[in-house]
Order: structure tokens, then sequence, then C-alpha cells
């Protein structure tokens, strides 16, 4: 009995330490491939109506660079294959500009749909936690999430409606006053993209001031420059029509040469014009560049001050001089500081006409072939292909 | 135990269902963009997937291509890539006319003539014919090409349609704009461009 006994023991004791040992072997390793998805639909707030062709960018740490899409006909946007990580999901559609910060589990769908109102400026951050079913937020953002066990929203981190459209000082001003507690901030934080890729417009730049937790002290000072080539048919013509682009947004053709030329733009409209160049000829390559000079520019104001102060400072000593050696003393400090602060000032223009005009090269390349068979700078060489050479039977 | 047995089965089965499938519609042609048979006349000399070769008697070539279309390329765009190069290896733009297949692509007909010869003039031999029909839908670029010794041009210049009656071009998405987009503007020249000095 006692033998039967301990021989059941021995086999349960057994037992459990397989199946144990069986639980702590790790699942096979599927981490090189990322299922998860963020997926939803934008509609029009008033009308209700589905908004097509609204840029959806997606922001991750988790990320190489940032990812972008536009909705299509049907106001549908799909990202697919994404690791798991906290997401900023940013629609973009005429003067609306709404984000939504996602926290997306291992290999789930996050669904988050956007209600916008794209011709008012509405500038709106949410945060959810990709855990919900479905629901709705504090800010009557209706919104779903499949898949997931549990719903609630964590918090509404800052909701602001700016009518009538203030300007990008007024807005900064307006976002000082903003109370937004410090953690806030850092999931502020979050949302920016400083070294994004894209090229400004407008309200990306307003955007950059008014949200960046810099600019509760300084407005960001960015400097965007681009290299374009295009392939188009008719070299001369292209060229008028850049000038005319360009000159019509408010900029100016800096050099122009054979088939180059240097453009400045001003910063607001550098996305806009390089846009309409696009479609001026096939783009063969573009390339943006974002700088952020805002520690130089700032440096650069507070050692004005200061040399501003001593300058006034040094003036009144002047007056104050007895002697003539005194006065030269004075005289000599004065002139030094003079030209120290010409020299700043000088500097900060530059920095600020780079900051406001941003500089874009462009190649142009006339898609006519300069031999009799298109070389390999063709971009299309598809007519090599074509002509009695290959089709007259011999 | 039947059931058992028919719920254990059908999923296994079902991705080997799906595999012969999607065999059975590539082998039938659903995905091949080039679906052509010779026409009256031509024997078959070459075809492949994406291209066809056909030779009459008389020396007269019939060529089939299929080239990938890129995001904005239209009938427009690629009607002017064609006439530039074309014209730069000494092609001559005689006529240029509207087509449109049977499943309403549009398209349009570029009629060219070559001649050969050297920088004295000495024609090592008789000038030819090349008639392009070009069809550009969402996805592809159809390329017909004609081409033969020109005098034999007047017995094939009305055979143009009989020949590309079977060709219908592939690749039209819902609400295309593409497949049955404008003409490209009159791109009639004179003369060729003369060959650049390198």
């Amino acid at each position: 009995m006692m033998r039967r006994l301990s021989i059941a023991l021995g086999t349960a004791i057994l037992a459990t330490a397989v199946s144990g040992s069986l639980a702590m072997i790790p699942a096979p390793a599927t981490a090189a491939t990322f299922t998860g998805t963020i997926s939803g639909v934008v509609t029009h707030s008033k009308t209700k109506e589905r908004i097509a062709d609204a840029l959806v960018v997606l922001q991750c740490s988790c990320l190489q660079g940032t990812k972008e899409t536009q909705t299509n006909s049907n106001g549908l946007y799909a990202f697919r294959d994404l690791p798991p990580g906290t997401y900023t999901i940013q629609v973009l559609s005429g003067q609306a500009d709404v984000s939504k910060i996602a926290t997306l589990p291992l290999n789930s769908k996050f669904r988050a749909n956007f209600s916008v109102d794209p011709d008012n400026e509405f500038r709106r951050m949410v945060q959810v936690k990709a855990q919900p079913v479905e629901m709705t937020t504090s800010t009557g953002l209706h919104m779903d999430v499949l898949n997931m066990p549990s719903a609630g929203v964590t918090r509404t981190l800052s909701t602001r409606r700016t009518e009538p459209r203030l300007s990008a000082k007024e807005r900064l001003a307006n976002h000082r006053h903003d109370t937004v507690s410090e953690r806030d901030m850092m999931s502020l934080k979050e949302t920016q993209a400083p070294a994004s890729s894209l090229p400004p417009d407008a309200p990306q730049v307003d955007k950059a001031i008014a949200t960046n937790p810099i600019s509760k002290d300084f407005a960001r000072q960015v400097v965007y420059s681009g290299a374009m080539q295009l392939s188009v048919f008719d070299l001369a013509k292209t060229k008028e029509q850049v000038e005319a682009l360009v000159v019509d947004a408010g900029g100016y053709v800096q050099s122009l040469k054979a088939q180059t030329m240097v453009l400045r733009v001003p910063a607001r409209r550098f996305r806009s014009v390089s846009t309409a160049l696009g479609k001026l000829g096939r783009v063969d390559r573009q390339e943006f560049e974002a700088l952020d000079v805002t520690e130089e520019f700032y440096d650069l104001k507070t050692r004005i001050e200061v040399l501003r102060r001593t300058q006034t400072q040094l003036l009144s000593l002047l007056d104050k001089a007895r002697t003539v050696s005194q006065a030269l003393e004075v005289r000599r400090e004065l002139d030094k500081v003079t030209l120290e602060l010409e020299s700043a000032l000088g500097k900060q223009r530059v920095l600020a006409a780079q900051v406001q005009f941003s500089a874009l090269s462009l190649a142009l390349d006339e898609r006519i072939p300069q031999i009799d068979v298109p070389s390999t700078n063709d971009p299309f060489p598809w007519v090599d292909e074509i002509g009695v050479e290959g089709t007259a039977w011999r | 135990m039947a059931l058992i047995t028919r719920f254990t089965v059908l999923p296994a089965v079902l991705p080997t269902l799906r595999t012969a499938l999607l065999t059975v519609m590539a082998g039938s042609g659903c995905s091949q963009p080039l679906q052509y048979e010779s026409p009256p006349g031509f024997a078959i000399a070459e075809q492949s997937w994406r291209s066809a070769h056909y030779k009459a008697s008389d020396n007269v070539g019939l060529k089939l291509l299929v080239f990938d279309n890129v995001e904005g390329g239209t009938l427009e765009y690629w009607g002017q890539d064609l006439t530039h190069k074309l014209r730069a290896r000494g092609y001559t733009l005689e006529g240029q006319s509207p087509l449109r297949a049977e499943n309403k692509v549009v398209g349009t007909r570029f009629d060219f003539g070559l001649a050969h010869g050297d920088d004295h003039g000495n024609e090592d031999k008789p000038p030819q014919f090349l008639v392009v029909s070009l069809y550009v839908t969402d996805d592809y670029r159809y390329v017909a090409q004609l081409a033969g010794d020109q005098a034999l041009f007047a017995r094939y210049d009305d055979r143009v349609d009989q020949l590309l009656a079977g060709l219908r071009p592939k690749g039209c998405r819902v609400r295309s704009t593409i497949c049955r987009g404008s003409q490209p503007p009159p791109l009639a020249y004179a003369t060729p461009i003369p060959e650049r000095s390198q």
C-alpha cells in the first residue's frame, strides 16, 4: 500500500515537474515579423461625409522615420506590419490638424477614427490606450479598438480650437498660458517630429511652434533645404515655369545655370512649391532636410541683448569720463563692443533669412535622349525596344 | 466520428485547395497581361509572357510589347515620350490618330517613316514604315508595332484596326481615368531632329 502510494506520489511529482518545465519553454520566436495594424476612417465633423486624400502621418520611436499615407476615396487609411510601441497618428486635412497618441501591443489591431473639420483650424491631441473595444472620448471623438480586452481613455492631453485663425506668435502666447502638467508635456514631446523628413508647410511650421515644449520659452527655428531632380521635355519652357512659380510664391531665383537652378522659397510655401515643381516633369530624385538652429538662434539673440546692454552702459560711462585718457579707454571698449554687436546682428540677419527662405536646388534633365540609342541616364529606356529594327522581319 | 473527421480534415485541406485554385487561375491566363492570337496572314515567330512577334510572307513584322506603367503615366505622357525618342532616332512622324480597343481602352496610333542612309545621302536599303499603336492602362503600357518596307505600307494601312481587333489591354482599375484618358496633343514633326554632336 505504501509502495503504491509512494509510486503515485512520485508520478504526480514527475508530472508536475514535466508540465512546469514545459511551461517554461519559450514559444517559438516570432518577433522578427510584426503584424500590428492601425487603421481607421476620416470623416467630416459637420457633414459626416468621408474625407478622401487626407494626409495621415504615423510617428513612433519604434519606427525608422515616419510613415505616411492618404485616405482613399472612402476616407479609409491603414498602416500594416507595425511593431509594438507608442504611436502618434496625425491627420491633416485642409485646416484641420488632429493627433492621437496610442500604445499598440504586439501584433494587435488598432482602429482610430477621426472626425475633423477641414474648413476651420482645429488642432487637437488625444492620448488613448490601445485596449478598448469601442469608446467615445471626452472630446467627442469616436474611437474603436479591435481585439482588445477592455476599454478606457487614459486622459485628454489638450484640446484647443482656435477660431478665428491666430498668428504663430499669438498661438505661442496662448500656449504659454495653457495649464499642461509636467507629465503631459512629456507626452506632447513624443508627438513632435523634430527630425521629420517632410518639408514644411504652413500648418506644420505653426504646429512645431505651438506644440513644442521648447516653445514655452522659445519658438523653434528650423532651416529647411532641399534638392530635386526633374526630367522634362522642354528645358527652356520649364525654366520659365519654375521662375514664375517661385516668384508667385514670394520667392526668388538665386542662381540660374544651364540645367541647374537654386531657388529661395518662403519656408511656409516650401512644400506647396516643391509639389508644384514635381508636376512640371518626372521627379527622379527628391531630398529634403531640416536643420534645427533654435539653440544657435537664441544664443545669438541673448548675446545681442548683452552686447546692447554693455553698449548702453559704456555710453553712460563715456558721458561720465572726466579725463581724456578715461574717455579714450571707454571709447576703445565701446568700439570693440559695437563691432561685436554688428557682427552678431549680421549673423542673426543671415540666420533669420535662412529660416524664412528655404533653399531648393533644382536640377533639370531634358528627356530627349542625347544620342541615337537612349543612354542609361534616360529615366524611361522603354523606347529602346521599339522601332523597325526589332519589328520588321528579315 | 465522421463529423469529427470532417471538421479535422477540412482546415488542413483548405490551404491546399486555395493553392490549387490559384494555380488553375494562373494556368488559365487570368494574370497574363498579353493574350493575343496570331492574326490572319501572320505566323508566330516568337511569343513570351509580355511580348509576341509575328511575321508575314512579305517581310512585314508585327510585334506586341507590354511594359509596366508607373504612377502618373498617361497616354498623353507616354505618347510624347515615344514620339520624342523615336524622333531623336531618325523617325519622322507622319500621322497620328485615336484608337479604341474592344474593351473601351483608348489608344493612339502613330505612323512613322524611317529613311536609311549615310551622311552623303547614299541609301543602303529602302525606306521603311513603322505604325505604333499605344494603349495605356493603370498597370501596363501596350505597344503594337507594324513595320516593313515603305512600298508595302498601302497594303497594311487599312488593316491595322483589323490586326489589333483581338488585343484587349488589361490593368484598368475601377473608375480609371488612365484607361479613358485624353489623347496626346498633335505631335506631327516634319523632320527628325538632326543628330547631336557628342
